[in-house]
């Protein structure tokens, strides 16, 4: 009987948080990442710079603005790392024929395992960016925690169908590490994650209108660190995540189904 | 001598073609280190007017090459345990290689990787933000600094290479300490904006020194202390740190060679 979608969630969740006790430092690692980026660019950027003239170019507060933008870097970087490499992790890893004797499909499986990291990664930004907005902005923000929480979540899901379009290069490339190396800070560039897009050049801006994830960036950023956000215009972000996402999914799916089976021929990667 | 010279170059020569043939792998270490350099350093600009842009590009690619090269001395002393995975450690010891000599030739590849990042990186700044503005003012500071800087490097990359082989230290720790150190130390701004608690700590360290006097001689900067103390302690504190780094390595080397590899946990 093949394994359902559900049953693949389960265990990955289970190998996951196995993994995730044993290895103490990468507990560290994800409480600390948010606010060591924020610190640095905070850090840097106060000392040769000001704060006001931050608040000249973008109405919002520096560090809402930048670890609201750490957190869905965070979120980002699960799926990225977690659909469009594991192709080539697990090739790297040695497991990669066992896990295509698998029953169930390489797909149903590529989408279950980042679900585990996704959840911890959601807890966690609503943990770390509840005190830090409650400090800055007061108790009202509670509900923008959640509402971002879920936009982050939302963001995350749209790139699903990007990240599998990534892990379907990734194969044709043979899964050489270096194309990889490219497309994550590429991504993170094009998505103005730590950068406005609305600053960016106009050859920039339309390339990072095609992804997903710089909607999602640009509404969390809205309703937790912009002064008076608009709500039209957060929830026009929110109608482009999901119309990307109803556009890349199909995409990603059939372009991953077909590598799967053609990975599955051959072998492996190479 | 003659041999430590020629055990290096024979590393340093077949490294080399190693770093020539992966093409590939070439272009995209120096394109990942221009994009991320890039994503870092466009949010700093946000914190400056318009007309001191050009300026805060200078300050903003010092920060940043100060915290890739500090990066790069982690890896290259982590990455010793790739050479464990791969079967590769033991042999280039036992052709009598040493880990101060190993640490060296690929502290060398590594800086080769990161310089031409960085010249990539300074391409793509000037054609997505502008030209740095720069303020060369004393080429002996410069030239001090680096100096200083290459020796902090390869300590830096001995003390995480020895302790990696002794405790197995994770690759988290080693990521983390890369981003705390630069913040924490100096190396990324100047000691006299730094609030006087975290300068305190710095001056403890080998780290601000080196990075002081390239500041002082690529922007102008005035350094905290006296510019002759600060020339001096930026070659004599990293001297110190590499010969702490070289008693850990040769005490890790005489270790293996007596019992082997034990590093109990390599993730």
């Amino acid at each position: 009987m093949k394994p359902r979608y559900i049953d693949i969630v389960i265990a990955e969740f289970k190998c996951f948080f196995t993994e995730f006790i044993r290895r103490k430092s990468l507990i560290i690692a994800l409480i600390l990442y948010p606010y060591i980026l924020t610190a640095l660019i905070l850090f840097i950027g106060t000392i040769f710079g000001s704060p006001r003239y931050f608040r000249e170019k973008i109405p919002a507060d520096p560090l809402l603005f930048f670890l609201s933008s750490s957190l869905t870097l965070l979120v980002s970087l699960v799926m990225l790392d977690d659909i469009g490499a594991r192709f080539i992790w697990e090739e790297q890893l040695g497991t990669l024929s066992y896990l295509m004797l698998m029953p169930a499909s390489m797909t149903k499986f590529i989408l279950a395992s980042p679900i585990p990291r996704l959840v911890l990664t959601l807890g966690w930004v609503m943990l770390t960016l509840a005190p830090t907005a409650i400090y800055v902005k007061g108790v009202e923000t509670g509900i923008a925690i959640i509402i971002v929480s879920s936009i982050a979540a939302l963001g995350a899901l749209s790139l699903m169908g990007f990240a599998l379009i990534i892990g379907g290069l990734l194969i044709l490339s043979k899964g050489e590490w270096a194309i990889y190396w490219i497309i994550r800070p590429l991504i993170l560039f094009l998505s103005g994650v730590l950068y406005p897009v609305a600053l960016m050049p106009l050859w920039l801006k339309v390339l990072s209108m095609t992804m997903p994830i710089s909607y999602a960036v640009e509404a969390s950023r809205m309703l937790i660190a912009y002064d008076n956000p608009e709500i039209k215009l957060i929830l026009l972000n929110i109608g482009l995540i999901l119309v990307l996402s109803i556009l890349y999914t199909p995409i990603g799916l059939k372009t991953y189904k077909y590598l799967e089976l053609k990975v599955k021929r051959v072998g492996g990667l190479k | 001598m003659i041999k430590v010279i020629q055990r290096i170059y024979a590393t340093l020569r077949a490294e080399l073609k190693v770093f020539i043939r992966a093409k590939i792998r070439m272009i995209a270490s120096t394109l990942t280190t221009a994009l991320w350099g890039t994503l870092f350093i466009l949010p700093m600009i946000l914190f400056f007017k318009a007309s001191d842009i050009p300026v805060a590009l200078a300050y903003a690619v010092i920060a940043f090459t100060m915290f890739y090269l500090l990066s790069t001395a982690s890896w290259t002393g982590f990455n010793l345990r790739r050479r464990i995975m791969e079967g590769i450690l033991e042999n280039q010891l036992l052709h009598g290689l040493t880990l101060p000599e190993l640490t060296l030739s690929n502290l060398i590849i590594g800086l080769i990787y990161q310089i031409l990042g960085l010249l990539v990186f300074i391409v793509s700044i000037v054609l997505v933000v502008g030209i740095p503005q720069f303020n060369l003012g004393n080429i002996l500071a410069v030239l001090t600094g680096v100096i200083g800087l290459f020796i902090l490097m390869w300590g830096h990359a001995g003390i995480v290479g020895a302790s990696t082989l002794i405790a197995g230290t994770s690759g988290v720790i080693v990521e983390l300490s890369s981003w705390i150190i630069p913040l924490a130390s100096g190396m990324i701004a100047p000691l006299k904006g730094m609030p006087e608690m975290l300068r305190a700590v710095a001056l403890a360290t080998p780290f601000p020194y080196p990075c002081e006097a390239i500041r002082y001689g690529l922007l102008g900067v005035e350094p905290l202390l006296p510019l002759d103390t600060t020339l001096a302690l930026s070659v004599i504190a990293p001297l110190i740190y590499a010969s702490i780094s070289y008693i850990l390595l040769t005490y890790t080397y005489i270790r293996i060679k007596r019992r082997g590899i034990t590093t109990p946990a390599l993730r």
